[in-house]
């Protein structure tokens, strides 16, 4: 499984690159927006003067943990392609791993479409709905699919059992 | 589970059907008038200037390299709709058939080469337009996450494979 391996470099390059800088910025910039609370005009276009900064730190505070949940579902995935790589793909730390990362992968799809929406709504006045592709859909169509597989892997490891309790 | 196929479906089919309007708004306001330009051109030429060096074969190599990422637009976009294959399996109970491991086979090749030739597509884009070429600013590109993508489903093929051989060791035991 030659792929396995390219994968599992590409995932690792990722997670080192850019998964473990950005949980260190996320930290520091999740204690720095209550220090100086302009910050967050670098990441919201806000055109009120009179939105109250709490309001801000709060969809600000609520996006870093979003943005946690995503780095923790590269680290679900990581530890699941050790498995594979391990020959024990219908582990049941894969199928537990799967169930979650579909739960988290279409909870913050979800919840970053919400927040995206009621932020244009509040921040802008905008009522803005994206029906078109964005990557939140994607999100949630990749944690159903993740849950999908954590069902089938399901069968694939009763099937594997069954089998070897016959033999 | 079965819920969770449904709402998959119904998502896919939305995805898709978004996606060839996209790619179609996009063909409508691509200028599909350069191939007439390039006839005009043809008529008005001047013999004597070598072709390949004249600025309308530059447009029209530019008009093609377009139009050939409009196909592997469409190319990834069939790939997209094997999904709903692989779930029609699903849901009738087929989990490990021989079609769902073709089908992600196929769906990880098709990512694989649309990411490649797209990159390259842009190199010749970039290069035709005198535009220097940055690679690594390509690669941060959304697309490139079809990369890994693509791996993964090629991946999945070979453990439905494994989870196919022990379901029919399975049922010979039976």
């Amino acid at each position: 499984m030659r792929k396995l391996s390219i994968l599992k470099s590409l995932v690792d390059f990722i997670w080192l690159v850019t998964c473990i800088p950005g949980a260190l910025l996320l930290i520091f910039f999740a204690a720095y927006i209550f220090i100086e609370p302009e910050s967050l005009n670098l990441v919201f276009d806000i055109d009120e003067q009179d939105t109250s900064a709490i309001a801000v730190q709060i969809f600000g505070l609520l996006f870093i943990v979003l943005a946690f949940g995503t780095i923790y579902c590269v680290y679900l995935f990581r530890k699941t392609l050790r498995y594979f790589q391990k020959v024990k793909p219908f582990h049941s730390d894969v199928i537990n791993n799967f169930y979650r990362l579909g739960y988290l992968l279409s909870g913050i799809g979800l919840l970053s479409s919400i927040l995206l929406f009621v932020a244009h709504l509040f921040f802008k006045s905008e009522f803005k709905i994206n029906l078109g592709l964005s990557p939140y859909i994607m999100l949630i169509c990749l944690g159903l699919f993740f849950m999908v597989l954590s069902e089938v892997f399901k069968v694939a490891k009763r099937a594997k059992e069954e089998n070897e309790l016959t033999i | 589970m079965k819920d969770n196929t449904t709402i998959l479906t119904v998502i896919t089919y939305a995805v898709l059907l978004g996606a060839v309007s996209v790619l179609l708004n996009d063909m409508r306001e691509f200028d599909f008038n350069q191939f007439e330009k390039f006839q005009n051109w043809a008529k008005t030429a001047d013999k004597s200037e070598h072709w390949l060096t004249s600025k309308n074969a530059i447009e029209w190599s530019y008009y093609i390299i377009s139009a050939g990422l409009f196909f592997w637009r469409g190319y990834l976009i069939y790939g997209f709709s094997y999904f709903l294959s692989i779930l029609k399996e699903i849901e009738n109970g087929n989990y490990f058939s021989d079609k769902n491991i073709r089908y992600f086979k196929k769906i990880g090749n098709i990512f694989i080469s649309y990411t490649v030739s797209v990159l390259i597509l842009r190199f010749l884009l970039t290069a035709i337009d005198g535009s220097t070429f940055k690679f690594f600013n390509e690669l941060k590109g959304e697309f490139t996450f079809l990369i890994p993508a693509g791996l993964a489903f090629c991946i999945l093929a070979e453990i439905f494979k494994r989870g196919k051989e022990a379901e029919e060791e399975n049922e010979l035991t039976i």
